[in-house]
């Protein structure tokens, strides 16, 4: 499986990624965008299986990509890792199409939760 | 039937060593976080991340600010770099620091939600300097220790119409 990762912070990006790892996902390929304007050419250019993807950011925010990406009925999984998650934000993000809605600080164990039934 | 209390700026304060606390043992791994004193004054000379808060009722930034090498060591702590790791870069100390920051602001809004639901946050700016005081800003401060490491978290309240239009207060080099 193919998972992008997007975040404006190069710091967090690492974080997702030695997440990933740690909660047994280390084999599958992962990419980066900073954003959502970067994060849509990756998707156009090449389909990733999922994207995991930060909600505040320049340039485009992780509502606007993924509403771009069903608009465009790319057909990739598509769940936020943000710091924020009112049950505003999660009842958005799901309407929106989002699968799931991580909120930091995360954990492990929640990393695995939200990813195993789609992942598997 | 009344609605919510507006909040003070003890209200802020409060949730955000509870967000510090949060941030502190949940993506830091540290033990917590003890309050050492309060203050009602910004500090001098410290360096730390700014993100603005904004909502119907307040103009705000939260910050954690401390000495340049304790940022060093709590952006190291986020990566899960140590002390034998080289120091971060300037952009990648900013980015690390800033991140904390950023969540400690959602975990802040979350736990305000109820009393404010139209809480919306900015993005993360690091400031290796100090505030200056004006007309119209109010503040509060909390010294905390995290771990082994002395940090200030900081509330800045703008008050007067048009900064908080604009959101924006002067930093000035330290």
């Amino acid at each position: 499986m193919r998972i992008l990762i997007v975040d404006d912070s190069k710091a967090m990006r690492a974080i997702v990624m030695r997440t990933l790892r740690q909660a047994g996902y280390g084999d599958h390929k992962v990419e980066e965008a900073g954003n959502g304007v970067e994060a849509l050419k990756a998707i156009r250019a090449s389909a990733p299986d999922l994207v995991l993807c930060d909600w505040n950011m320049p340039e485009m925010n992780g509502l606007e990509l993924l509403q771009a990406i069903r608009a465009e009925r790319a057909p990739v999984k598509f769940g936020f890792v943000t710091s924020e998650g009112s049950p505003e934000m999660r009842k958005t993000a799901k309407e929106s199409g989002a699968l799931f809605l991580i909120a930091k600080p995360f954990t492990v164990d929640g990393f695995r939760a939200a990813l195993d039934p789609v992942i598997s | 039937m009344t609605g919510p209390q507006p909040l003070s700026l003890r209200d802020w304060l409060d949730a955000l060593v509870a967000a510090t606390e949060e941030v502190a043992v949940c993506a830091l791994g540290l033990d917590g976080v003890k309050v050492l004193e309060l203050r009602d004054q910004p500090p001098v000379g410290l360096a730390g991340s700014y993100l603005a808060v904004l909502s119907d009722q307040a103009s705000v930034h939260v910050a954690l600010v401390a000495r340049i090498e304790d940022c060093q060591t709590l952006g190291k702590t986020l990566l899960a770099l140590g002390p034998e790791d080289p120091p971060l870069a300037p952009a990648d100390l900013a980015d690390a620091f800033g991140e904390i920051v950023n969540i400690l602001a959602g975990s802040l809004k979350s736990k305000l939600a109820d009393r404010d639901a139209t809480m919306r946050l900015g993005l993360p700016i690091f400031i290796n300097g100090h505030i200056t005081p004006s007309p119209g800003l109010s503040t509060a401060t909390a010294r905390l220790k995290l771990g082994s490491i002395e940090a200030e978290a900081m509330i800045l309240r703008t008050s007067d119409r048009r900064a908080r239009k604009a959101g924006e207060f002067l930093a000035v080099p330290g």
